[in-house]
């Protein structure tokens, strides 16, 4: 009937046909033969219309699911956005609370002036100390003795100092660098100028009667140097720069009060 | 026209009943309309060759629907069941195709 093709699937085309067809029948087909071919295109299109009516169904549901899907992402989208919000919100009430606190709690506020974290003014004394001569000899004014008259006054009961308007903090220092008197690292130069924030009477009372007091007036006397103790009424100190108040490495273990 | 019958009765019961076609004979259906679908573009080539056989038709509709859903079950059973399943579109459809050409060169002479 037809030639052997080489391929296998040029054999498939040619033999597309079943070959039963080509078997020449005599007898002319049966009522039930008939039958049978009508169930099995019955068949036919019932497999097609049941398909095609699943899918149809099917369809809805998947775009269903899409559609749950966006909305769960669009609400949780929202509920992102809301909380960004709340975030923005809660970070400026931090601002808003940490500058409240900032200004009305008087236990931070005794610890800022204490310690050089904020700007203060009062009453209180200065010692203006000008040196006689520059030979590092009695008449010269040095690190130490300003180091020993700061610590003099915080034990006579001075609350801030400056030296030079350089504020005293608990990182400060005073020494000497290149024959000039540093001051938190900053040259200061003559006349030294300490003012301490504090119950001025007691304080120059106390100087002035304490050993060291009677010390510097004797020391002044015999060299020449300048050496003053004023009352003032009101003394302004700024605050410490921010790199003289940084704690990097100390935390604080408990708070007490 | 006992055949056409056959085609509106198929129709209008899928239509009229909707069934659902189970969880586990979904795979198969898909794979069984081409297999009929061959069936029945042989048995229009064999008409207008004048040499269609009801008996032949059937028997052929029959089998190539049960052998393409027993190779598609197979291939699941073997964990391949998509490349099987398209071995028999391929086959099937190259089936098709030869037999549609026929018929349209019987019909347009070309």
């Amino acid at each position: 009937m037809v030639d052997r093709a080489e391929g296998l699937l040029d054999q498939i085309a040619e033999q597309a046909l079943d070959d039963d067809y080509y078997l020449v029948r005599s007898d002319p087909p049966s009522r039930g033969e008939r039958l049978l071919t009508g169930a099995a295109a019955a068949c036919f299109a019932l497999m097609i219309t049941v398909a095609a009516v699943q899918t149809q169904s099917d369809r809805p549901a998947t775009e269903r699911q899409q559609q749950a899907l966006a909305d769960d992402v669009q609400r949780r989208q929202d509920i992102q956005a809301q909380r960004t919000e709340k975030v923005a919100e809660l970070t400026s009430d931090v601002a808003r609370l940490t500058a409240a606190a900032d200004r009305t709690d008087p236990a931070l506020q005794a610890l800022l002036a204490r310690t050089g974290g904020a700007a203060v003014r009062g009453p209180g004394i200065t010692v203006t100390l000008t040196p006689a001569a520059d030979d590092g000899g009695q008449g010269d004014v040095s690190d130490a003795d300003l180091r020993e008259l700061t610590n003099a006054l915080w034990f006579l009961g001075a609350e801030a100092i400056s030296v030079n308007g350089r504020r005293l903090g608990t990182q400060s220092s005073i020494r000497t660098a290149g024959g000039a008197v540093t001051v938190n690292y900053e040259s200061i130069s003559p006349p030294y100028i300490i003012s301490a924030i504090g119950d001025r009477d007691a304080m120059q009372e106390r100087l002035d009667a304490s050993r060291l007091g009677r010390y510097w007036v004797a020391r002044a006397d015999r060299t020449g140097l300048g050496y003053d103790v004023d009352s003032e009424t009101d003394l302004r100190m700024d605050e410490l720069a921010e790199a003289r108040l940084r704690v990097p490495h100390a935390t604080v273990m408990e708070v007490t009060k | 026209m006992i055949p056409v019958i056959g085609l509106i009765v198929g129709v209008g019961l899928g239509l009229w009943f909707q069934p659902e076609v189970p969880e586990s004979l979904r795979p198969y259906l898909p794979i069984a309309i081409i297999a009929a679908l061959d069936a029945v573009v042989g048995a229009l080539r064999a008409l207008g060759e004048r040499r269609f056989d009801d008996r032949v038709f059937v028997i052929s509709f029959v089998s190539n629907v049960l052998i393409a859903a027993f190779m598609v079950f197979l291939g699941d059973q073997l964990g391949v069941g998509s490349q099987l399943s398209t071995g028999v579109v391929v086959v099937l459809g190259i089936r098709i195709f030869a037999n549609a050409a026929a018929i349209r060169r019987r019909i347009f002479r070309a």
